[in-house]
């Protein structure tokens, strides 16, 4: 059946609003374990994702094939739904949205569909072997995955969208040992583009950096607890930013009154030299899409100028209810979720600082860098991290290495007390994780210096 | 889909791929639907109704693995194929052996709940909208969020030494995430019930107590680093006992020196008086299955006994390359190669049980309910934040604690522990009673 036909359906039985993803995935993944193939797997997933909206509540529901019989039952079934949700809901908003049309295709020099699996082999294997710089590197595991996707959006407001997106990545972790201690660093590259993103000069050398760290971990000592001055790096700050701070500006935990960021836009929420930008027309980088999920074309947005808030980020339902203008951050995981709000390419954009002139005023503090994850309590507006290393400053001076080092805070107090911000922005690509989905996306800053931070650390 | 048609489709990869010349196949087969129902802001917002279903086929010519997925049953010739051609393309590996040989057939019961496959979504429904009416116990409660999941499936695992298993499963889980607000002070609890039997939750005991955390976790304090006697949640022990079952004694973890028990095997690594199992085989249980995602019967194993680090956690790669029995824990979706995670995660030490009002006697401790963190596998420091926490000031829980930071290494808990709580709670996969550790570091202000 078509579906065109399965949306008039829909409306028909009495939804308000309905709309359709159909998607193909094809996927690759490598697993190198010590020089040992351990995954070397294909596969294919396709299905179709119907949502149904009917008086400010959804119904979805999945199916895989288009046969008429099926589809048809589908659609009935996501009606159906939106109408017994929308019973038990005493809120009701209208959806508001206009319709788009396009095609687009991710831009890709050698598309992963295109390249043998023998060739993305070698690649994996070539790395593996770069991260074998001596013999305390004890296991190094190499991965390689890319995805190719065919998608395309059909809603009632008219929308009919196809796109092509292509995106590879690449993660080494290595644990290095001597003397009964034991270290782990890892390194990743990614992007939204093809194949060529392994054969660039910054692939070639995460194995080497993932080892290099590994090994001068394992002379590092553990982490004083305690509040300190910190500088954080551009991984652990796009993580904060992104983590602390991004989820915070999702118009869907605004409304759900999750997020310390409700009523504040216009405000000052950070000092004036934090500016935060999503971005997801960026070309190539692993976050970016030419539509998102609903349809919508993907655009630039700043979330934080100068301090001050100036904007959430939004999907066709959050911007409905707040009478904002929709912004394409509406993204799912793959034809079995329904969209909901996510960040693409997020970061502190670059200041004027040098990162030397950072440490020269620090007495005594912290830099800590890297993340090896993050959580937040949203509606606390509380965070905690951990780093993947650290250096203890003194007197303007790196002067010992830290292992593993956890950082805490209230999010917009942090942000009030960053009061230095370097010039050298860096992007890291992540999966980030939020309802049960997870989404490629990146998150940046430059090397930005915090007045005071929690440090949780063993001694 | 019922079991006979699973295995029918999988019989038919099997046959398909050793037709092609292969030395040994399997395949793997997932079936189900998945029924949820989300509530924000004390209101219902989306209901889902998802069908899940594909099969992964694995190959070995030789020492040569193969694997591909896909969501189409009726594309298992083409599946098997592409398995096949990425066994070629792979180099072999020296430490492969055999997939596994069938096992005695176990059939762990109670792992099926007709009512949970039949459930309709007006049912669903009902048991939201008790949890949410639940959780209004106050003026301060602010907001109310949540969900309902429920699962029914098949699972089925065929390979051409002749294992043949398939089995139903379902599973359940409710949740309410409240916060609570006071002025400008906010506040939030977190609650939940688990089961694979309807009976097993209770959705008005998780609103109510959602809500009391979140009330309760109102005039948070920070606390002053130090020293402090911390009594450990079950909720929090997935990060703790969990953690060393299914990722420390991950013998995949070990084989590759990654964990920090490597090489620990025999020796004594806790108190005495502490053993932790890994068991599959408890009838009813979240985390049992009758067969592992290899087809491997599962069972109860040992990981420390007494003290002594016993045994790790093994699927058929990892039991045959370091030539000891397979414990059955192969872990598995259709779109994956087997990898390795713990069933039910038992804490059992019957001589340090005490009272609640026991654990709770001490003069300055803390209530540790919850944390994100996990431990670092390699060196088994778990520092981190507790996302919820209380201060108990003479054996009285007094108020709650933000931004407490705390740092133990896994082994000095294993060896810390003074005294545990006689009721235990299922949380994930891990079955625990709360465990309470003397001088444990915690850092506030």
């Amino acid at each position: 059946m078509e579906l065109d036909e399965a949306i008039s359906i829909g409306l028909d039985l009495g939804a308000d609003f309905i709309d359709i993803r159909e998607q193909e995935i094809l996927t690759t993944s490598i697993e190198i374990v010590n020089g040992t193939v351990r995954t070397l797997s294909t596969g294919k997933k396709r299905g179709y994702g119907i949502r149904s909206f009917y008086r400010g509540a959804w119904g979805f529901s999945v199916t895989h094939s288009k046969s008429k019989d099926l589809l048809t039952r589908a659609v009935e079934d996501s009606v159906r739904l939106a109408k017994l949700s929308a019973s038990l809901k005493e809120e009701k908003f209208e959806l508001e949205g206009k319709g788009y049309k396009g095609k687009a295709s991710v831009p890709q020099i050698e598309p992963p569909s295109k390249v043998p699996i023998e060739e993305k082999l070698k690649k994996a294997l070539e790395l593996e072997k770069s991260a074998r710089i001596d013999e305390r590197v004890k296991n190094v595991t190499v991965r390689y995955n890319d995805v190719t996707l065919y998608e395309g959006v059909l809603n009632s407001f008219g929308t009919k969208v196809e796109q092509e997106i292509s995106r590879v990545n690449s993660y080494v972790f290595v644990f290095a040992s001597e003397a009964g201690i034991t270290e782990r660093a890892f390194e990743s590259i990614g992007g939204t583009a093809g194949f060529e993103i392994l054969r660039s000069d910054k692939a070639a050398i995460i194995g080497e950096k993932a080892a290099r760290r590994a090994v001068e971990l394992l002379s590092a000592k553990s982490a004083p607890a305690g509040q300190y001055k910190a500088v954080l790096d551009q991984k652990l700050a796009g993580i904060f930013i992104h983590e602390a701070f991004g989820h915070a500006t999702e118009a869907d935990s605004v409304l759900a009154k999750m997020s310390v960021l409700e009523g504040r836009i216009g405000t000052q929420v950070g000092s004036k030299l934090v500016n935060v930008v999503d971005d997801p027309t960026l070309p190539n980088l692993y976050g970016s899409y030419p539509f998102d999920d609903e349809g919508t074309p993907s655009k630039k947005k700043y979330l934080v100028k100068e301090g001050i808030l100036v904007g959430f980020m939004h999907s066709l339902e959050t911007s409905s209810r707040m009478g904002q203008e929709c912004t394409g951050n509406g993204r799912s995981m793959s034809y079995s979720n329904p969209p909901i709000v996510r960040m693409s390419n997020t970061f502190i954009a670059k200041g004027d600082w040098k990162f030397e002139e950072l440490l020269e005023e620090i007495d005594e503090g912290i830099y800590a860098k890297g993340g090896i994850y993050g959580y937040t309590e949203p509606s606390k507006g509380q965070f905690m991290f951990k780093a993947e290393e650290g250096w203890l400053i003194r007197k303007g001076e790196l002067v010992e290495r830290l292992r593993e080092v956890a950082i805490a805070g209230m999010t917009l107090e942090v942000l009030h007390n960053i009061d230095a911000v370097a010039d050298d922005l860096e992007m890291r690509i992540g999966h980030c994780g939020k309802g049960g989905q997870w989404v490629p996306t990146t998150a940046g800053s430059p090397h930005i210096r915090v007045k005071r931070m929690i440090f949780g650390g063993l001694r | 889909m019922s079991k006979d048609e699973l295995l029918s489709f999988g019989e038919m990869a099997v046959k398909n791929a050793l037709s092609e010349g292969v030395d040994q196949a399997e395949a793997f087969l997932y079936k189900g639907r998945l029924l949820s129902i989300t509530v924000e802001k004390g209101e219902v917002k989306k209901a889902e109704s998802i069908v899940e279903k594909g099969i992964g086929i694995r190959v070995a010519i030789g020492k040569k693995i193969g694997f591909s997925y896909s969501t189409e049953f009726e594309e298992t010739d083409i599946v098997a194929r592409r398995a096949i051609e990425n066994a070629r393309a792979s180099p072999p590996d020296p430490d492969f052996k055999s997939f596994p040989e069938p096992t005695e057939p176990s059939e762990v019961g109670e792992l099926f709940d007709k009512r949970i496959a039949e459930l309709g979504v007006e049912d669903a429904a009902k048991m939201i909208k008790e949890m949410v009416e639940s959780a209004r116990v106050d003026k301060k409660v602010y907001s109310i969020g949540g969900a309902f999941f429920s699962a029914a499936g098949t699972m089925a695992v065929i390979n051409s030494l002749g294992i043949q298993r398939a089995d139903d499963l379902t599973q359940t889980y409710i949740y309410a995430y409240v916060s609570a607000k006071d002025g400008d002070d906010m506040s939030a609890g977190y609650e939940f019930n688990q089961g694979r039997h309807l009976s097993e939750i209770n959705p008005s005991w998780v609103g109510k107590e959602a809500a009391s955390l979140a009330i309760k976790s109102l005039g948070a304090v920070r606390v002053e680093t130090g020293y402090y006697d911390v009594i450990i949640d079950p909720v929090a022990m997935p990060s703790f006992i969990g953690f060393l079952v299914s990722s420390a004694a991950n013998a995949e973890n070990v084989q590759y020196g990654r964990s920090f028990l490597t090489g620990k095997l025999g020796k004594k690594i806790g108190r005495e008086e502490i053993s932790i199992f890994d068991d599959g085989t408890i009838p009813g249980a979240y985390a049992s299955v009758s067969f592992d995602g290899e087809g491997v019967s599962t069972r109860r194993t040992p990981v420390i006994l007494n003290g002594s680090l016993m045994s790790y956690i093994h699927n058929s790669y990892t039991a045959k390359k370091a030539g000891v029995q397979n414990t059955g824990n192969a872990s598995r979706s259709y779109d994956s190669l087997p990898s390795i995670d713990s069933h039910n995660v038992i804490l059992e030490a019957k001589s340090l049980e005490a009272k609640k009002e026991e654990l709770l006697d001490v003069k300055k401790g803390i209530l540790f309910k919850e944390t994100g963190d996990r431990p670092n596998l390699a060196n088994g420091e778990f520092s981190g934040l507790m996302s919820c926490a209380f201060l108990i000031e003479n054996g009285e829980i007094t108020k709650g604690l933000k931004e407490a930071g705390f740092g133990i290494n896994l082994l000095d808990f294993l060896t810390k522990i003074d005294l545990i709580g006689d009721e235990k709670r299922q949380v994930g996969s891990t079955i625990s009673p709360s465990c309470r550790i003397r001088d444990m570091r915690v850092a506030g202000k």
